[in-house]
């Protein structure tokens, strides 16, 4: 169940954001990474549940 | 990502509801069938895991860090495994699916069954995909008309 997709983080509302993963944008629970606005993260089943270090 | 603890008991219990999903994993890549069933072994003989074995389930463990995390609790604990598996588990594997598409949906649905059957390593349970063979790994001493919780083709525990 465990591969996950990188997305760029383009919004943060609270505990949640808006992420671009493959040009699709999706609401992502954050609360498990330390990120901001313009870091990527790995999403799945939408919980961002790791930073990835993407530039 | 941000670490929730998960202690003792808990954790072996978090094991026997995730480690029957492994199997999607081996055939992604992702971890190595000898692994897994070194890990089944020791769920099965209630023996030491190794640290962080449980976050090769990252999508499950995360996701039982939000509930914990939710309901203010500093630990997963076994009402939070049990929560998830039993109710959360059936969202994320609706959403897994749209977005992997390489596994079977039912054969990932945790589910209440009876035993109709006991063999050596094996329980012949009804639930409602029907009636069919479950290991017994981790639920070694149950009986024929026990209600039990199954996950792809493990019976995970006696319903309690």
């Amino acid at each position: 169940m465990c591969i996950t997709t990188p997305g760029k983080i383009l919004e943060i509302e609270g505990n949640k954001a808006l992420v671009d993963i493959d040009g699709t944008i999706s609401e992502v629970r954050i609360d498990l990474v330390t990120a901001a606005v313009g870091d990527y993260v790995y999403c799945a089943s939408g919980m961002a549940v790791e930073k990835a270090e993407i530039k | 990502m941000i670490d929730m603890e998960i202690r003792g008991e808990d954790r072996i219990l978090f094991m026997k509801y995730a480690l029957p999903c492994a199997g999607t994993l081996v055939r992604r890549g992702i971890v190595d069938r000898d692994r897994i069933e070194r890990l089944v072994d020791l769920v099965k003989e209630n023996r030491e895991i190794p640290s962080g074995e449980e976050k090769i389930f990252k999508v499950a463990f995360a996701a039982c860090s939000l509930m914990a995390m939710d309901e203010k609790r500093g630990f997963i604990d076994s009402s939070v495994v049990r929560r998830y598996f039993l109710s959360g588990h059936d969202d994320v594997i609706e959403r897994r699916y749209e977005e992997m598409g390489d596994f079977d949906p039912e054969e990932c649905r945790v589910r209440t069954g009876t035993v109709v059957d006991v063999e050596d390593n094996f329980a012949v349970v009804k639930n409602s995909s029907g009636t069919r063979k479950y290991r017994i790994d981790f639920a070694q001493s149950i009986k024929k008309g026990d209600e039990v919780i199954t996950h792809w083709d493990f019976v995970v525990e006696k319903v309690i």
